[in-house]
């Protein structure tokens, strides 16, 4: 199969004979250069060792840092202030576009930083109208990148294909608009493949509101990816798995009796009962501890982002094991 | 453990010294810092290394019978087109190439006139990565291939002129333009040209276009 990106392809395939013979078709319509084994695609860096494959974007990093003069701060280790207080009159930055390049390069940046999802969707959600303390909050995510610029995603041959997927929300984590956030993240074959940190669009009443809003979500994602799969040829048989940690979310989403309390919640959150009910998701009760959605969605401690970072499969190979 | 990364770096990132990312920041800034690109084409014309990559570049366009140079029919209208140098970096930091680029400049063509459909899809990052877990987990083979001048290979469906480049031979005559029969960098619908070509190739191929992701061929 291939995978085009502009004028970068990528081309795997069960079969090298296959392989060889679109390489050379390939090359008889176009000047197309063979770069041999994957190493290097739009900026991402990847090493293959005997402990797996190893995404970074180490030169973007360094170039960013540099593009905002902080290639000699010092470094933080989380990429948000856990204190962080979100003022509603601060005071506009005078030309904001230089704050919007670096959220831009930064968003590009989670393509392999997972760890900085939430952080960079807090200060997206600003770009049209900055304030010294939004900008403030973007020279803390790059003091983190500046102290973990080595850090990868590491995907692993775990021997199969199976999908699995964590949802989770706060609660009107947003002081000024009373808004909560979705975040999800999901595996297949045992690798963290997606993401995301989004706040909602609408106020929710309760919090089995908020994470049933993120389920549905979830699984819009989880199904797309079941496609893709099977795309792929590798049909995922097996039911995925949903792992959220709000019981009363998870009670309305398998039981298909009316529930007063949610008459309010739109129809098509309810896909995700259709979805349960067909049993193509089957929904599984997570304690907080090993939620691993939970820092899509809030600002955490140093111990605890740096404990879920390594079980998302995201290290730094030159931090003492 | 990492073969692969201390073999692309110059230098031995398991000496503790060279471990700190400040070690890492200081020498690429020294590299990025030192580099100077020209902001135009006197500046350029000045220095061997920018007049080869222009040259390299006017005989990518020529071989590529990218236009013809024709005069102007009457009621239609030239886009302009101007140089652009850049230099080019590897992943650890050295320089690969210099780079001189020939561009349209898309923004003075109008809809239905000059362009129509614009759309060209990219690969979703999710795709990318759930292509590499599938291809790990099943062990398969990944490579990568780079098709050169990429921009250079898609057919126009409309009929689009453009001013001849600065200093070209037969510049003295301002009637005369160049009649674009395929894409060039800046036209609006090069994306689109470049993409639908690469798309009929690969279908001829036997491939079929995901419906998952519209760049994703199996």
């Amino acid at each position: 199969m291939v995978l085009i990106f502009v004028d970068d392809l990528i081309i795997t395939g069960n079969n090298s004979d296959s392989i060889a013979l679109l390489k050379k078709n390939l090359q008889l319509q176009f000047p197309i250069k063979d770069l041999g084994k994957l190493k290097y695609f739009l900026g991402i860096e990847m090493a293959t060792s005997s402990k797996g494959l190893f995404l970074n974007q180490q030169k973007y990093i360094v170039d960013l840092l540099q593009d905002a003069n902080l290639l000699h701060s010092k470094s933080a280790t989380t990429p948000l202030d856990s204190k962080l207080k979100l003022e509603s009159n601060g005071k506009a930055l005078d030309s904001p576009s230089h704050y919007q390049k670096l959220v831009g390069k930064l968003i590009y940046l989670t393509i392999t930083r997972p760890d900085i999802a939430f952080a960079v969707s807090l200060v997206s959600q600003h770009m049209h109208a900055p304030t010294i303390q939004h900008l403030g909050m973007v020279k803390h995510i790059l003091q983190y990148l500046k102290g973990s610029t080595g850090r990868d995603i590491v995907m692993n041959n775990n021997g199969h294909t199976n999908i699995m997927g964590y949802s989770d929300s706060d609660w009107a984590g947003n002081a000024l608009d009373r808004r909560s956030t979705t975040g999800h993240c999901m595996f297949v074959g045992g690798n963290l493949v997606s993401w995301k940190s989004k706040k909602q669009n609408v106020v929710a009443r309760s919090s089995a509101e908020v994470e049933y809003r993120a389920m549905t979500s979830a699984t819009c994602e989880l199904v797309w990816l079941k496609h893709l799969l099977t795309d792929l040829g590798c049909p995922c048989s097996i039911t995925m798995t949903l792992y959220c940690d709000n019981q009363a979310a998870m009670h309305i989403a398998s039981n298909p009796v009316f529930h007063e309390r949610k008459k309010h919640i739109e129809v098509d959150c309810d896909y995700i009962r259709q979805q349960v009910q067909s049993k193509l998701i089957a929904t599984h009760y997570v304690h907080t501890n090993d939620q691993l959605a939970d820092k899509f969605t809030k600002v955490l401690l140093s111990t605890q982002f740096h404990q879920l970072l390594s079980k998302l499969g995201s290290i730094n190979p030159l931090d003492p094991a | 453990m990492f073969s692969q990364q201390v073999l692309s770096t110059p230098w031995n990132v398991n000496y503790p010294i060279f471990k700190t990312a400040q070690y890492l920041c200081d020498v690429i800034y020294h590299v990025i810092s030192s580099v100077h690109e020209p902001k135009n084409l006197q500046e350029a014309q000045s220095q061997g290394i920018w007049k080869k990559a222009m040259a390299e570049e006017l005989t990518a366009l020529k071989e590529n019978k990218t236009w013809s140079v024709t005069p102007l029919p009457h009621g239609k209208h030239a886009v302009g087109s101007r140089w652009i140098f850049k230099t080019k970096f590897n992943s650890d930091g050295s320089i690969d190439r210099h780079k001189a680029r020939l561009v349209a400049q898309g923004f003075t063509q109008k809809f239905s006139i000059d362009y129509k459909e614009t759309f060209a899809p990219v690969a979703k990052m999710t795709t990318v990565r759930v292509l590499l877990s599938v291809a790990i987990n099943n062990g398969w083979e990944m490579s990568q291939m780079d098709v050169i001048n990429a921009f250079l290979h898609g057919d126009l469906e409309e009929e689009v002129f453009m001013k001849l480049p600065p200093r070209h031979p037969q510049g003295g005559d301002s009637r005369m333009v160049c009649h674009l029969y395929k894409s060039i960098y800046g036209l609006k619908q090069s994306p689109h040209a470049r993409h639908a070509k690469l798309s009929i190739a690969l279908e001829a191929l036997g491939f079929k276009k995901s419906s998952t992701d519209s760049s994703l061929y199996v």
